[in-house]
């Protein structure tokens, strides 16, 4: 049946295709890998090359690019370079298996030119649920709650309340009105005290003219009856003045009282309690980087697939039968990957070098049977480590992530404003631990951030609030603190879990401060009182002086009352007899 | 393109001229149902495309047998999953079929898919009546069908067939 002379050329044109199948399994196999991860991730994949080595039975893929399934102008990953080592016995039973695989120059979350996105029809679902905003309205408030403690500390000058006491108004008053109605009186009795002096010396002056006589004596009487009306007068106003003093006095009793009552009002210094400090002084500062970490779990449990759910290749038609337990091998099993690359870190998402290990990562985690672990480490001088074990081998997942920072960069705060009090906390390094294990979405993990030392540094206090003195003695009373451990707690859903922030540092600084307030409300209570009790007593030793002037007063009236009688009585005699005496 | 639709036709008229024995046409066809019928991305596709490659096998035959079997194997797919199915069930075979799952590569065979096992089970099965058959239809029929069809012009024009002689012995 066989004949060479069809054989040889046959063979030669056979082995021509196999060389071009060889050849040609690269590209067929570029645009498989690009099918099935496409299927995977919903969203365009770019592999600028794959050579395939038969021999060695390893792959090298060029430019790798995986489109973000929600941005489509952005990668979800991207490498410069994989190599894959394929099980070749494995291979030969159609096995999928990378006992070594080389990933470099990973970077996430970079920019695209064109867009990712497939065709509509091709999209897989792809809800992606924003990670819940780190504080909700209530604890923002809270964040703001140290602020707003230093503002009402500024509140604590006595200018203003000062201008509201009664004590100061009704002194000022009753030292005026007192003065001016004695020297009106005062000034009312020199009157008639001259006219007493000029009818004295009418009496005394000699006999001449009687007609002349006549005129001036009757001139004295009617000078006589204005000083008796005058003086009738000003005792009137002398009682007045007399039943007045007391009623003053009174009155400056009654504005004490008011005073009192507005320093007891005021003198309810503002309290802050450790929680509101703790969110005030962390909440803000961590949330972001919380924020982004709770973004990395997800993207990480995303890229991970759900067992056999995922990564699910386009099946031919009929089924496949499998018949061992060794011949459920999954698609696609990675067993070991060495990564290296960058990623997006920090509030200015400044790229950060990293290096790693995965292992187990594959298409059916199920068949399996091992978890998937993740082990990445950085560089520098904020090195962070992360170990993830992400078990998806039973009906539920469990995954458990661990990052560990030593020395993570904390960047200086400041605090207050110059009407009340500037404090400070430095640069310096924490060390931050997050622990989370994820039991079916339901999400249950603390994150510790321990800073020691952890110095706090009051800038200013406003003159009004002590100054110098308070400055000292706020920086005394937090002298003890010299540790900060801010536990965060976090339970619920992984896409909005329920947080907790306690901290060490919040009711030291919250006891320290409440006890300054107190301190500065008692200094300034009693200075206010002081002035108050001084003032009073001032008002009413004037008040005592004023009625011993007003009682002496009255006497001296009362002789020139007397006198003026006499002269009257001498004038209507004269009047009657013809003579003055 | 063009070259092989040329080198496709040269065939052709190879074929009608009756260039090739009856078991290169048969052979033809048989290999041609195999491989229509077996979903193409089966190893033993391949290897049945070097062994037509290899052998005197006639390529005209070979690929309209392709062409006719692999739209019969796609319309018959339910079927050959249902043989399939039931032949990849049989108990006393899945010791065989665990071997087979781990030796080095019968797996890319895609034995275990049912529609590929149909579709080897109904090739092997119609192996050899097909063989017979054709080796048959083009023995006995095509000497026919090729007088027949030489009295037509465009048909000798194609395969350069001389204009058939008329015998003088019919009529005396």
């Amino acid at each position: 049946m066989i004949r060479w002379s069809y054989v040889i050329p046959r063979g030669v044109i056979a082995s021509l295709l196999l060389l071009t199948f060889l050849l040609g399994v690269g590209p067929a196999l570029r645009w498989s890998l690009i099918q099935s991860v496409q299927t995977a991730t919903g969203a365009k994949v770019e592999i600028e090359s794959l050579r395939m080595n038969w021999l060695a039975g390893s792959a090298t893929l060029n430019q790798i690019e995986v489109a973000h399934p929600n941005r489509p102008f952005q990668n979800l990953v991207q490498a410069s370079k994989a190599e894959l080592d394929f099980d070749v016995p494995a291979l030969l039973r159609k096995d999928w298996v990378v006992e070594n695989a080389t990933l470099q120059d990973v970077e996430f979350g970079k920019p695209r030119v064109n867009s990712g996105q497939l065709p509509k029809a091709a999209i897989r679902s792809t809800k992606e649920t924003p990670v819940r905003a780190w504080l909700d309205p209530a604890k923002k408030r809270a964040s703001n709650q140290l602020k707003d403690w230093l503002s009402d500390l500024g509140h604590l000058g006595t200018e203003t309340l000062t201008r509201e006491f009664q004590t100061v108004q009704v002194s000022t008053e009753l030292s005026t009105k007192w003065p001016k109605e004695y020297e009106d009186l005062r000034s009312r009795f020199d009157l008639v005290n001259s006219q007493y002096e000029e009818l004295k010396s009418l009496a005394t002056q000699p006999k001449g003219n009687p007609l002349r006589m006549v005129e001036m004596v009757s001139s004295a009487r009617n000078n006589v009856e204005r000083s008796l009306t005058e003086i009738d007068a000003i005792y009137t106003d002398l009682k007045r003045l007399r039943q007045q003093i007391p009623i003053d006095k009174q009155r400056l009793l009654d504005a004490k009282a008011h005073d009192e009552e507005c320093i007891r009002a005021w003198s309810k210094s503002p309290k802050i309690s450790g929680e509101e400090i703790t969110q005030s002084l962390f909440g803000n500062e961590y949330g972001t980087q919380i924020h982004e970490t709770l973004s990395w779990i997800q993207w990480i449990r995303n890229v991970i697939p759900d067992p056999d759910e995922d990564f699910r290749p386009d099946r031919a038609h009929g089924i496949d039968v499998r018949f061992t337990p060794q011949d459920l091998t999954p698609a696609l099993w990675i067993k070991s990957a060495d990564v290296t690359g960058t990623a997006p870190f920090g509030k200015s998402q400044s790229s950060l070098p990293f290096q790693g290990t995965v292992k187990n990562l594959s298409t059916h985690p199920r068949r399996v049977q091992s978890p998937t672990s993740i082990e990445l480490s950085t560089a520098g001088e904020q090195p962070i480590f992360v170990q993830a074990e992400l078990l998806r081998t039973g009906n539920s997942s469990q995954d458990r992530i661990s990052i560990q920072a030593p020395s993570l960069l904390q960047k200086a705060q400041t605090f207050g404003e110059t009407s009340s009090v500037v404090m400070a906390f430095p640069e310096g390094k924490a060390s931050v631990e997050i622990d989370a294990t994820i039991n079916d979405g339901h999400l249950q993990g603390a994150i510790r951030l321990v800073r020691s030392p952890f110095p706090i540094k009051f800038e200013h206090v406003a003159p009004k609030l002590g100054g110098s003195y308070t400055l000292a003695m706020m920086g005394h009373a937090t002298d003890a603190i010299d540790q900060s451990e801010v536990v965060i707690r976090l339970e619920g859903p992984v896409r909005s879990p329920k947080f907790t922030l306690d901290s060490t540092v919040g009711p030291q600084l919250a006891a320290a401060f409440n006890d300054v307030a107190d301190q500065i409300i008692a200094d300034q209570t009693q200075r206010l009182r002081k002035g108050i009790d001084d003032e009073i007593e001032a008002t009413l030793s004037q008040a005592n002086r004023f009625l011993d002037d007003v009682a002496a007063f009255q006497q001296t009236i009362q002789g020139i009352d007397t006198e003026i009688s006499t002269i009257k009585q001498n004038v209507a005699k004269y009047l009657t007899n013809g003579l003055l005496r | 393109m063009i070259q092989s639709f040329f080198t496709f036709l040269r065939l052709m008229v190879s074929t009608f001229r009756g260039a090739q024995s009856p078991q290169q046409l048969a052979w033809g066809v048989t290999f041609g149902m195999a491989f229509g019928l077996i979903p193409n991305d089966s190893l033993l596709v391949a290897i049945l495309g070097v062994v037509i490659l290899a052998t005197k096998t006639n390529l005209f035959v070979a690929s309209v047998s392709v062409i006719v079997f692999s739209w019969l194997g796609f319309m018959g797919d339910e079927l050959l999953h249902r043989l399939g199915a039931r032949i990849l069930t049989v108990p006393a075979w899945q010791g065989f079929f665990a071997w087979a799952s781990n030796a080095p590569l019968v797996p890319w065979t895609r034995f275990n898919n049912t529609v590929a096992m149909g579709s080897i089970a109904l090739s092997i099965a119609l192996f050899y009546p097909f063989y017979h058959l054709s080796l048959a239809f083009f023995d006995n029929i095509s000497p026919k069908i090729h007088r027949k069809l030489s009295e037509f012009r465009i048909y000798r024009f194609v395969t350069r067939t001389p204009v058939p002689s008329t015998s003088t012995g019919e009529t005396t």
